[in-house]
């Protein structure tokens, strides 16, 4: 006689519909696509100084255009050098071992910091970008909602205006730029918008940008 | 879990890794990933300055960019007023000299086989010290740049050294100050270019390479303003039709070597024309006249009689002689010029031939101009060389190449060869080097303090400063400082302690603001004020045989200003201002019309032979209607063993075999036009 209980059954489906490995892959994924990768792919490095914007700008009254200011030839000095944080640092002006340390590996050493900042908006060397050009007094002429120069600014970079120590910055490990450089579709939202042209002659030919 | 079941979840992975960025960020950052491939140039992003200085290679007020203290480039200062923003080729190649391939990097010493080692510059230091300590009193110095003020540093270490043979490369310059010496004149000679209305430049290249280029290029765009009457008539009389003569009112055609009977014949003719002279010229004048000169000069003589004609009715004339490639012509040419401006009274005049105030030295020690240009480096270098004048047991020679720029009859490398101990400081290795026992890198002009200082053919007073732009190169160094420290060394004291202080001293002579002209880069000029004019003998011309011509065929060497100098080699981008005319297949090319191909029997393209005593040289044939007939025309400059792959294996070098002899009386070095051509 057949001993029924030893019958071996079919695995019980759980609505019955067999996409069940379909739907854990797929989760799977989206989950590594979505957040492992990008994130293996980042590596976070830190600033070699730990610059306070804040204790410069509202402690030391500071304005912007001190150490980020356009050059009479039309180049933009993005970052200020050693030499011209030494005016004020020479000597340790505060406590701070930040700063201490500045003026130790830096200043004294006539080691150049500018050649070590990471630069969050970094571009590749094809691209050409005149800070000039870009100017708030063109671009306010039509977008009147921006009335400070540092809301005109942060739309391409961070707002470390308000941070006391630098972001942490993201390199990507495949194309070494940071996370927050730019990439072309970004400048074709305005490059790309018939609307400025012949207001601003932000043409979209290939050689506006890279030369 | 079953196949079919596995087929599901890699599926399922497969739509999921699509429907996320990964796969996509991922082949962006590939993209940009190609970017950043070693062999693909990167930019070097830095503080971008403009800095005014000066060129050092020709005295041309520049803008040099500086990108993080990296030279990138040099353009002409638009805020100089002394060069309107002229540039230069020579000028222009500052930057590319600058980093050249032919920068000496370390002190090299020579060693008992010949061949060089890298030394230190202590061990380099300590040679100089004990050799000049040695050589108290059979020291001698060479260099090539009259107008810089360190030139008093360099005479007056040969003074506190008990030598007085300081000297400086054979120059027009020097010429012109001897027969200016010897008709009685004082100060240094000027010609006041800008302020004339008629010019007659005898030779003298001066839209390309005679004089101030950059300010007589001002001159001329200020004088021929676009679509109106220009306010300066040129002639020019040379041998072949260079930028000077294309941008001239008339050329005329005046055989090398014939300069002499030209000049000679044109005071003939102003004499001839009721212009006043003293008994002393119209008897020399009488011995030339424009007919005879005609033929020597193979000159149309209608046209000289309109050149006369425009001289005479001109109101401010000035007329100059010079050469093409900045050597020596003799000084009886100029004193005929300097006779034909006495004649028209242009001497010390607006627009005239102006004796500007000698150079006073800076230091107790150092030699005075009309003294160094009383010596010449082609006569004590055959003197040595002849065993007729005992060698020095130490010679300097500071941006100068001797042994490429003079031809074989100066016997330069036997006189070397019979020196104790020769140093050379040099920016370049060069073929001058090549010969010293010492070799040292100097820094580039863009790269140390210096100055220009009236250079030759200027009209006024005028003074620019150079400052370092960018630290020196490798281990090169500012040869100024380095002679103040082995004075120091030695115990002399020649006054100054660095060369900033003496730039200061030049300024404060001025009555200059040095700060302001260091900062600024303009150029200090001080207007021409000494109207007097002086009482001048022409006694010493008379005693002058006007030269015929000595072959048939005449050899006229010239320069492509574009394609550098003896001390600079061929600038690297410069290869592509060389032209076909001047240079094809590896070989020099011997420029002639077609008359004179018929003549000798060649044909366009086809190879040839140019002889002189001192040698033989191959050349290819090419035709061209602007040299004048009788006449051969080749590009100096070519033909280098030093320096680096851009100017080593083009041609030959012309100034080897072309032939020098000693003026009578005055010693000068003329530069001789004699050739022979044989089909190669």
């Amino acid at each position: 006689m057949e001993d029924k209980s030893k019958e071996v059954k079919p695995a019980k489906k759980c609505c019955g519909c067999g996409f069940g490995p379909f739907l854990v892959g797929l989760v799977l994924a989206l989950v590594i696509g979505w957040s492992v990768i990008p994130a293996i792919k980042l590596e976070e490095k830190k600033q070699p100084i730990q610059f306070n914007h804040v204790v410069h700008i509202e402690n030391a009254g500071m304005a912007c255009e001190e150490c980020h200011f356009i050059r009479e030839d039309g180049s933009f000095n993005g970052l200020p050098n050693t030499a011209s944080c030494a005016a004020c640092h020479e000597e340790a002006v505060s406590e701070s071992a930040e700063e201490k340390r500045f003026i130790d590996e830096y200043v004294k050493k006539g080691r150049e910091i500018r050649n070590e900042w990471l630069v969050y908006q970094k571009q590749p060397d094809n691209v050409f970008f005149s800070h000039a050009v870009h100017s708030l007094e063109r671009c306010a002429n039509c977008h009147t909602e921006f009335e400070t120069t540092q809301q005109f600014c942060n739309i391409c970079h961070l707002d470390v205006a308000s941070t006391t120590t630098p972001p942490v910055y993201k390199e990507n490990r495949i194309s070494t730029y940071s996370v927050n450089t730019m990439k072309m579709p970004e400048c074709e939202a305005c490059h790309a918008n018939p609307g400025h042209y012949g207001t601003t002659n932000a043409s979209n030919a290939c050689f506006v940008c890279h030369k | 879990m079953q196949r079919r079941g596995f087929l599901k979840f890699a599926l399922g992975g497969t739509v999921g890794l699509a429907a996320s960025p990964a796969i996509w960020t991922t082949l962006y950052d590939l993209a940009y990933w190609t970017q950043n491939w070693g062999w693909i140039p990167r930019l070097q992003n830095g503080e971008d300055l403009s800095v005014a200085t000066v060129s050092k290679l020709d005295g041309t007020p520049l803008k040099v960019r500086v990108v993080d203290g990296r030279v990138i480039n040099t353009s002409g200062n638009k805020d100089n007023a002394y060069s309107a923003g002229g540039l230069t080729p020579l000028a222009a190649s500052e930057a590319q000299l600058l980093y050249a391939e032919s920068r000496i990097k370390r002190p090299l010493k020579r060693g008992p086989d010949g061949g060089y080692a890298y030394t230190s510059w202590e061990d380099a230091e300590s040679i100089l010290k004990k050799k000049t300590r040695n050589a108290q009193g059979s020291l001698a110095f060479l260099t090539s740049d009259s107008s810089s003020s360190l030139n008093d540093i360099f005479s007056a270490f040969t003074a506190e050294n008990g030598s007085r043979d300081f000297f400086f490369m054979p120059s027009d310059e020097q010429a012109a100050a001897v027969a200016w010496n010897t008709v009685g004149g004082s100060g240094s000679l000027g010609y006041d270019i800008a302020n004339s209305d008629c010019i007659l430049a005898v030779g003298a290249n001066f839209m390309d390479s005679w004089g101030t280029v950059a300010h007589n290029r001002a001159v001329f765009k200020e004088t021929h303003p676009t679509g109106e009457n220009a306010e300066q008539a040129i002639y020019y009389a040379g041998a072949m039709q260079n930028n000077t003569a294309v941008v001239a009112d008339t050329w005329l055609p005046v055989k090398p070597g014939t300069e002499e009977i030209f000049l000679g014949a044109v005071l003939s003719e102003l004499i001839k024309n009721n212009i006043m002279a003293d008994s002393s010229l119209s008897a020399l004048a009488s011995r030339y006249s424009i007919e005879e000169a005609g033929k020597a000069c193979g000159t149309d003589t209608e046209q000289m009689k309109k050149l006369v004609s425009a001289l005479k009715n001109a109101n401010r004339p000035l007329v100059f002689a010079g050469t093409t490639e900045g050597q020596s012509l003799g000084s009886t040419v100029h004193m005929l010029a300097i006779a034909i401006n006495a004649v028209l009274g242009r001497i010390n005049q607006d627009g005239g031939m102006v004796a500007l105030p000698e150079r006073e030295p800076l230091l107790p020690s150092a030699q005075r101009y009309s003294d160094i240009f009383a010596r010449n480096f082609v006569a004590y270098s055959m003197q040595i060389a002849n065993g007729m004048a005992n060698a020095p047991k130490l010679l300097f020679i500071n941006d100068a190449n001797p042994v490429y720029a003079l031809s074989k009859d100066a016997q330069v490398k036997e006189c070397l060869a019979k020196i104790d101990y020769t140093v050379c400081f040099a920016a370049h290795w060069n073929e001058t080097c090549a010969e010293c026992d010492l070799v040292l890198p100097a820094a580039h002009g863009l790269e140390r303090f210096d100055d220009v200082y009236t250079p030759y053919g200027s009209g006024n007073i005028n003074w620019t400063l150079a400052k370092p732009v960018t630290a020196p190169r490798y281990q090169a160094r500012p040869v100024g400082e380095l002679i103040l420290a082995l004075a120091d060394e030695l115990g002399l004291s020649l006054g100054v302690n660095d060369i900033p202080s003496l730039l200061e001293m030049r300024a404060n002579a001025l009555h200059a603001d040095f700060k302001e002209y260091l900062e600024s880069g303009d150029t200090y000029q001080e207007a021409f004020h000494d109207f007097s004019v002086p009482t001048l003998n022409f006694m010493p011309l008379h005693s002058k045989q006007a030269k015929a011509p000595l072959s048939e065929i005449a050899l006229h060497t010239y320069i492509n200003s574009a394609a550098g100098n003896p001390s600079t080699g061929i600038p690297p981008y410069a290869n592509r201002a060389i032209t076909e005319y001047q240079l094809q297949d590896g070989l020099c090319v011997a420029q002639m019309n077609k008359a004179t191909a018929q003549k000798l029997g060649l044909a366009d393209k086809q190879k040839a032979v140019l002889e002189t005593k001192n040698g033989s040289m191959p050349v290819l044939v090419r035709f061209y209607e602007g040299v004048m007939p009788d006449v051969v025309a080749v590009m100096a400059g070519l033909g280098h063993t030093g320096f680096d792959r851009f100017s080593v294996n083009k041609g030959n070098n012309i100034l080897e075999i072309t032939q020098i002899d000693m003026e009578a009386g005055s010693d000068l070095p003329v530069w001789l036009s004699a050739v022979n051509v044989v089909k190669g």
